[in-house]
């Protein structure tokens, strides 16, 4: 008898049925058909946005993490670096697509640098809630909490070093966009300095910038 | 005198029962807003919404309040979350987006006159949702989302023309430097040759005069 109240005390702690059944009816998928408002109302809701910039402008981040997380390509220090390919039609062609493969580095950049924040966040402040409820518990609790931080430090030496092995490999693709730039300006502009004069600034400044990821 | 459960053997399966329902009843008592189980949303297209996805859903606010979870989230995706209320006066509904920790939700309100109230946010790895309302009062609620906002990185690079407004000692090009160091020479040695040639001259008509006069 002992054995079954157990059991089901156990099934009481895992399975809160009776909570919801007390508290009402469960909400439900509705058809848009029958939304209380004017079905046209529903697109005007949606508020099809035009440009990115007015989205961005309404869709604001929602925390400060998100916020921290934003892209940011105009980083503060970033140097200045003059291209004669932007204003050549012949030459803007070739730069055009060296300059679109860059772009696309840059934005993974900016993602694996707010990833690698969130990811940060989250196991200091889930490992600071384990502390916390081993802090709370005696002993065994107290060591079982340092376990599973021992766990989740594994986990985020795992995750930092997959990191450092994308940064290697974005900033690796920078220095060869850079070079195909390069390569632009002198096919048009008998330039054979450039790389060495300027795309060699842009790379030291990127490798600064992303320097502080694990 | 027999047990209870010896004299009624349903008794025990009753008792049971019981226990179970105490027990649930207890454990969830105190339970703070909030922390009924929460529903999962899956957003998909309809002919009603022109862009991007949604889902509709309808429930019964109350001071517990109806959970609500959509995952994994991108932080450049654009979401909106709208609740309406029907009838006027229609009864205040409160909605509140976060991250889960209801003490201090990212988004709070209440619906308006006109029976709505909206959130619109960016978030990465998912949002969860509470409706409630002091009494049960019928909402509908409309979450909708699009594909993640674009941001087009701005050129890394300077067109030439206006990098040497602000750099007027830079060379525009290691060709253009090489042309101007041809023309500085090709002056200098056009001076050195009109010398030459005035000297020559001089010294020509020199020896004339001096070879007349002889």
């Amino acid at each position: 008898m002992t054995r079954k109240l157990l059991m089901l005390f156990t099934a009481c702690l895992a399975m809160p049925v009776c909570a919801p059944a007390l508290a009402g009816p469960s909400p439900e998928m509705e058809r848009f058909g029958n939304f209380y408002g004017n079905p046209q109302d529903l697109a005007q809701a949606a508020n099809l946005l035009k440009t990115v910039q007015a989205a961005a402008d309404l869709y604001k981040a929602l925390t400060a993490i998100d916020e921290r997380m934003n892209p940011n390509y105009e980083p503060a220090g970033a140097p200045d670096v003059p291209s004669q390919c932007m204003e050549n039609d012949e030459c803007k062609v070739c730069y055009g697509h060296a300059q679109e493969r860059l772009n696309t580095t840059r934005k993974g950049l900016e993602k694996l640098r707010g990833i690698t924040l969130y990811t940060q966040a989250m196991a200091k402040q889930g490992e600071n809630f384990i502390s916390a409820v081993g802090n709370t518990g005696g002993t065994v609790t107290a060591m079982q909490a340092v376990a599973t931080n021992q766990d989740v430090d594994k986990t985020v030496s795992d995750f930092n070093s997959a990191v450092r092995s994308k940064r290697e490999e974005l900033l690796g693709k920078v220095k060869g966009e850079l070079q195909e730039i390069s390569a632009c300006e002198k096919q048009f502009y008998k330039n054979d300095d450039w790389y060495n004069r300027y795309g060699f600034m842009y790379y030291q400044f990127m490798l600064a910038q992303y320097a502080n990821l694990p | 005198m027999l047990p209870l459960h010896r004299k009624f053997p349903r008794f025990r399966v009753f008792a049971a029962l019981l226990a179970l329902l105490a027990c649930s009843a207890v454990l969830h008592a105190g339970d703070a807003p909030g922390d009924s189980p929460a529903t999962t949303l899956t957003l998909a297209e309809d002919p009603l919404i022109p862009q991007g996805k949604g889902v509709l859903m309808k429930g019964v606010a109350d001071a517990t309040g109806d959970r609500y979870e959509l995952p994994d989230t991108d932080l450049l995706q654009p979401i909106a979350v709208f609740v309406y209320t029907r009838g006027a006066p229609a009864g205040a509904v409160r909605l509140r987006v976060g991250k889960g920790d209801w003490s201090k939700p990212s988004r709070d309100g209440t619906t308006d006159a006109s029976g709505r109230v909206v959130f619109r946010f960016r978030t990465y790895d998912g949002v969860k949702i509470l409706v409630s309302a002091d009494t049960p009062t019928p909402y509908q609620l409309f979450v909708w989302s699009d594909k993640a906002l674009d941001f087009q990185p701005p050129p890394f690079s300077t067109p030439m023309s206006a990098y040497v407004v602000g750099h007027p000692d830079a060379p525009k090009t290691a060709s253009a430097a090489s042309v101007s160091i041809s023309a500085l020479s090709l002056v200098i040695g056009g001076v050195i040759a009109l010398l030459l040639l005035i000297v020559g001259v001089r010294a020509f008509r020199h020896s004339k005069t001096s070879g007349a006069k002889s």
